[in-house]
């Protein structure tokens, strides 16, 4: 497992009191911790990917543990993986998806294909990578991805968020312009 | 039925519509024999191929398009094959590529209608006649045939950037 996740400082707690418990800690600590252990994630993928995206939430990596479950509807949604290729009709479509859900919301690009155009980078209808019109927060490498892969995506997703101050608007809620060709990572680790 | 037989009977019944039949192309050792035939009788020999008892090519497997801009035509290649002995054919013809117009064989195979809206889509070409002439795939306002050989991208589309900058 990943050193960082461990290492987060205990910084709330539980006491017993006269009349019971008390829970003591940081606001910011006492609200990130139930945020990021109840990721409800889009159920959304325009290809291939989405293949590894079900076999993600299967057994094996089964993501129910994480307390994160899919969701039908973006209205519901805190997360979003965009699993696949996206054409320019479809990322239309996609940008309105994103737009319906509600903040704070999160963008996971998983595979080649969403990070750049992957193989079909030369196509003349393929979006070159989801960043050109959505902020990413993470990209997974690889043509598809394996579910350790998604699943570690996920936990670096809970890791932004233990980080987050919970008073502070993370980003605007729609964007007036689309980020013109900036195709750069938006970092928050 | 053999295709030297099929171009056989064509000929007999069309005369001068039916072209020299294609059977050895150097450089393409996998690819079918074709037999090029004349854009105004096209729809008259669909039908008699698919109705003639002899060879009954009820199915149309696909129709596809290709550019060849040095002889200044589009070909179009009509790939049927027959329920009675599971053979194959494939049927071309050739229209001008500055203003490319076909007959339509839908009313031969319905199979034929969106084959022929992807070929309108993505090479151009006009088929006259057809119910629904609609593009298929790329999207309504989409300027430009992007199987063309000379198509050129454009640089964005609805604000949307069609190239990616380099990597830092």
């Amino acid at each position: 497992m990943d050193k960082e996740v461990t290492d987060v400082p205990v910084e709330a707690g539980l006491e017993k009191t006269d009349g019971g418990f008390a829970l003591w800690g940081k606001i910011n600590h006492l609200i990130n911790l139930p945020r990021q252990h109840s990721l409800w994630y889009f159920l959304f993928s325009p290809a291939c990917c989405a293949i590894e995206l079900m076999q993600t939430g299967g057994p094996r990596t089964d993501l129910d543990r994480f307390g994160m479950v899919f969701r039908s509807t973006p209205r519901q949604s805190d997360l979003m993986i965009v699993g696949g290729t996206v054409s320019y009709k479809m990322a239309e479509r996609i940008k309105l998806l994103y737009d319906q859900m509600a903040e704070p919301k999160y963008v996971i690009s998983m595979g080649s294909c969403a990070n750049c155009g992957g193989m079909f980078q030369k196509s003349y209808s393929i979006l070159k990578g989801i960043d050109m019109i959505l902020p990413v927060d993470i990209y997974i490498p690889g043509c598809p991805p394996r579910p350790e892969a998604l699943a570690n995506a996920m936990m670096k997703i809970q890791q932004i968020i233990n980080k987050e101050d919970w008073l502070k608007k993370r980003r605007p809620c729609t964007e007036p312009e689309p980020q013109k060709g900036k195709g750069g990572i938006i970092t928050r680790l | 039925m053999k295709f030297e037989e099929i171009i056989e009977i064509l000929k007999e019944r069309f005369g001068e519509a039916i072209g020299d039949p294609i059977v050895d192309v150097p450089d393409h050792p996998h690819m079918l024999k074709y037999v090029l035939c004349n854009p105004s009788k096209l729809v008259e020999i669909c039908l008699f191929l698919k109705k003639d008892h002899r060879f009954m090519f009820e199915h149309l497997s696909t129709v596809t398009g290709t550019d060849y801009p040095q002889s200044e035509e589009i070909q179009l290649a009509y790939v049927m094959t027959s329920y009675l002995d599971g053979g194959m054919f494939v049927l071309k013809t050739k229209t001008n590529r500055a203003n490319p117009s076909i007959p339509t064989v839908c009313g031969v195979w319905c199979a034929a209608n969106w084959h022929e809206r992807e070929i309108f889509d993505l090479l151009g070409v006009n088929f006259s006649g057809h119910p629904d002439m609609r593009k298929l795939f790329m999207p309504d306002d989409w300027k430009g045939h992007p199987l063309r050989k000379d198509y050129k991208e454009e640089d964005e589309y609805h604000g949307m950037p069609t190239k990616r900058p380099p990597a830092v």
